[in-house]
């Protein structure tokens, strides 16, 4: 299998997605509508998601990067059906999951689970560390009988690097990072075939954080799950990705294998993205390009290219044209008029 | 020749507890330190480590009846600001010593805009008019970058994006030209786009009011940029402190050397490795009311000695020009560092 057709962008043709693919998004839009000022005013929209195509190969793990409001969420959960797209298409596992009746999503769903951001507040705080590891379970009716189910989240809880007697603790008793495990034992507890991890580690200590990519990176290779990864900073999905998309105001910046991403970013916004992060060396060399002002309005994005108004290199053509994803060749597009 | 330096903000020993159902948190436990002016020291450590405890106890802050500065010195100017009456110490804070904080929102006051805001800042120190003082704050409004000052001075806080209300904080901080601003984590959960432009005007304005500034972060990358000299502080202690590029170059206690290494760096990812990992410190931080024996680090530490580490707490010493650590094994430590590759 090509590393490159792991994530291509797709076009509009009638092309069957690659068979190794487990996941395939096709133009996705997921719109808002927003109240106008007055009750007479013109109805609005947010663009959260706007034409995102990508695709995940069985076993790899493909990350979507931006800043806060460029649509992240709204995009992971539209891709699992947690929010209802506008439009677009949806294939997992050879399903299309927008043609799927209630029960057969339910099915689909539970290859699909979620890794939440905030560990504090996605585990009740009233049920056992036990109790929520194996409410997946009892949904599902995995496992014969209770002992059954009991030994199951034992080897959850080692899974994760926690051990069994945690199953009787309360979440108040964790840390953030114990709980962060506790919510992936929980994502585990049912089998998945793909998760959809949602800033995982951004609410985790340093040295808390390496502890959990590291695991999700065990998980990926022990058990051959596939992922996508939601983060706000390149620098946490470098070791972890085969394919990264970078995302602005709702719309695909560029998407490429990782190593090629970071070596050879090639639009203006992938360039700023690497050039803002703090390098963690005194002295260091910062040839930083500093954007201009902040993420425009998403009810009222600019007209041609989102990012032309922070952009370095915007020309006039970018205020007019609304640039696609162009391929450049290997797996790397990039949605620019004046780069490819 | 020795040189002139100018100390403005000295804290000595600090010991600051909390009362609890549990018992009393040592949050944080003899931490010393000293503020130059026009320099920056960064406070680095993970959640909990008492870096807001030891700024809130600068500005003698703490929850009144659960909170208390229970040893030690805290001088500014050579005046010990535990003997300042109250209406003294409002002097200082402001005027003297401002604060921005992390989450702007929980600082500014909804119903107000924040031209009035900033005005009212600049009024409780000086004597000053009310036009006076709203035309100054647009003028601090302009100096913190914000586009179209007068009109968003107008403007009420939530009316603005995260980025612009840090700007506005800063601004408020700034108002009346403090000698020393204490940053808790003041990019925390902005844009990295956001951060490099906020740490970019902090720098700016340093260079020209020569304030010296407390930044508190987690961050090294963040610290890097933006810091003279740097504390970690682990449990309550500080572990180690020298200048930023010994710390960054050498760092010396296993704790620091622990979180440097674990920072995922740009472009650090190894080639040919198909799943590479990043270097992890093992276990998890300890809760402060339940500090492990010895020295807190030990059950993560790669170096723990049996003997030695688990009982006994060791002492910050310096280690050579005045790079400070507090690690019992520093020594061997240092040998184990120069051996590897
Ligand atoms: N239910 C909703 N109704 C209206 N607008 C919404 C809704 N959910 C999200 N949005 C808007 O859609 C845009 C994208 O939001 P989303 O939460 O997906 O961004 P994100 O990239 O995940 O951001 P963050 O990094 O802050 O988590 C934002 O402008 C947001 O305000
Ligand atoms: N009001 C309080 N009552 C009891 N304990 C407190 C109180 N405020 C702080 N502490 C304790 O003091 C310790 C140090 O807290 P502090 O807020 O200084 O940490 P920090 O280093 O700023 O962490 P973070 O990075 O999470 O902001 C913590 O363990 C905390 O539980
Ligand atoms: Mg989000
Ligand atoms: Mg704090």
């Amino acid at each position: 299998m090509t590393g490159s057709a792991l994530l291509k962008p797709t076009d509009n043709s009638v092309a069957e997605p690659a068979d190794e693919a487990l996941l395939s998004v096709r133009n996705l839009c997921t719109y808002f509508p927003v109240r106008g000022a007055t009750p007479f005013a013109p109805k609005r929209v947010v663009k959260a998601v706007d034409n995102l195509s990508l695709e995940v190969g069985r076993g790899k793990i493909v990350s979507i990067v931006g800043e806060s409001g460029s649509g992240k969420t709204t995009a992971g959960r539209s891709i699992l059906r947690l929010i209802e797209p506008t439009s677009g298409q949806v294939m997992f596992d050879g399903m299309d999951l927008g043609q799927l009746g209630p029960r057969a999503l339910r099915d689909a769903r539970r290859k699909m689970q979620i890794i939440f951001q905030d560990p504090f507040a996605s585990l009740n705080p009233r049920m056992s560390i036990g109790g929520i590891i194996a409410e997946g379970l009892k949904l599902h009716s995995i496992g014969e009988g209770r002992a059954d189910q009991r030994d199951r989240v034992a080897a959850l809880l080692e899974r994760v690097g926690l051990s069994a007697d945690h199953m009787r603790r309360y979440p108040h008793e964790f840390s953030g990072g114990q709980r962060q495990r506790v919510g992936i034992a929980r994502a585990l507890a049912v089998e998945p075939d793909f998760i959809l991890a949602d800033e995982p580690v951004s609410a985790l200590d340093v040295s808390i954080q390496a502890q959990v990519l590291n695991l999700l990176q065990d998980l990926r290779e022990d058990l051959g799950l596939t992922m996508v990864f939601i983060a706000h900073d390149l620098s946490v999905v470098e070791y972890l990705s085969d394919r990264v998309a970078v995302m602005y105001l709702g719309r695909i910046m560029e998407i490429a294998d990782a190593r090629d991403l970071y070596a050879n970013p090639q639009h203006p916004y992938t360039e700023a993205l690497l050039s803002a992060a703090p390098i963690p060396e005194p002295g260091a060399a910062r040839n930083r390009i500093m954007l201009k002002g902040e993420t425009p309005s998403p009810i009222d994005p600019p007209s041609g290219c989102v990012f032309r108004t922070r952009c370095p290199i915007a020309g006039p053509e970018c205020a007019t044209t609304t640039p696609d994803l162009k391929p450049l060749g290997k797996g790397h597009s990039v949605a620019c008029l004046k780069r490819g | 020749m020795p040189v002139e330096r100018n100390i403005v903000l000295e804290v000595d020993n600090l010991q600051t507890h909390f009362s609890t159902d549990e018992g009393v948190v040592r949050a944080v436990d003899g931490v010393s330190f000293q503020l130059e002016a026009g320099k920056t020291l960064a406070l680095v450590g993970e959640s909990g480590s008492g870096k807001s405890v030891t700024s809130l106890s600068i500005m003698r802050l703490l929850q009144k009846g659960v909170g208390r500065v229970a040893g030690g010195r805290i001088l500014f100017e050579g005046r010990d600001l535990a003997a300042l009456t109250e209406p003294e110490m409002r002097r200082v804070r402001g005027k003297d010593i401002a604060m921005v904080f992390q989450e702007p929102m929980t600082s500014l006051t909804p119903v107000y805009t924040v031209g009035d805001q900033i005005a009212e800042a600049i009024m409780a120190h000086e004597p000053i008019s009310k036009r006076a003082a709203r035309a100054r704050a647009v003028e601090l409004l302009e100096t913190v970058g914000i586009p179209e000052p007068a009109t968003r001075a107008r403007a009420y806080p939530h009316q603005l994006s995260g980025g612009m209300r840090q700007r506005v904080m800063i601004a408020i901080a700034l108002a009346c030209n403090p000698k020393v601003l204490i940053a808790d984590e003041p990019t925390t959960g902005l844009d990295v786009t956001i951060q490099a432009q906020i740490l970019d005007l902090m720098r700016r304005l340093q260079k020209e009011t020569g304030m010296a500034i407390l930044f508190i972060t987690h961050d090294l990358g963040v610290v890097a940029e933006m810091a003279d000299r740097v504390l970690v502080m682990y449990a309550g202690r500080t572990v180690e402190e020298a200048a930023v590029e010994p710390l960054f170059g050498e760092p010396r206690m296993p704790y620091t050397q622990g979180l440097m290494a674990s920072i995922p760096r740009l472009g650090s990812a190894p080639e040919g490795v198909s799943h590479p990992r990043l270097q992890a410190i093992r276990g998890n931080i300890p809760s402060p009311r339940n500090l492990p024996q010895g020295c807190a680090f030990h059950p993560r530490c790669e170096h723990a000695s049996p003997d030695f580490c688990t009982h006994n707490v060791p002492a910050l010493e310096d280690s050579g020009m005045g790079h400070m650590v507090r690690c019992a094994r520093w020594r061997d430590v240092l040998q184990t560092a120069q051996v590897a590759p």
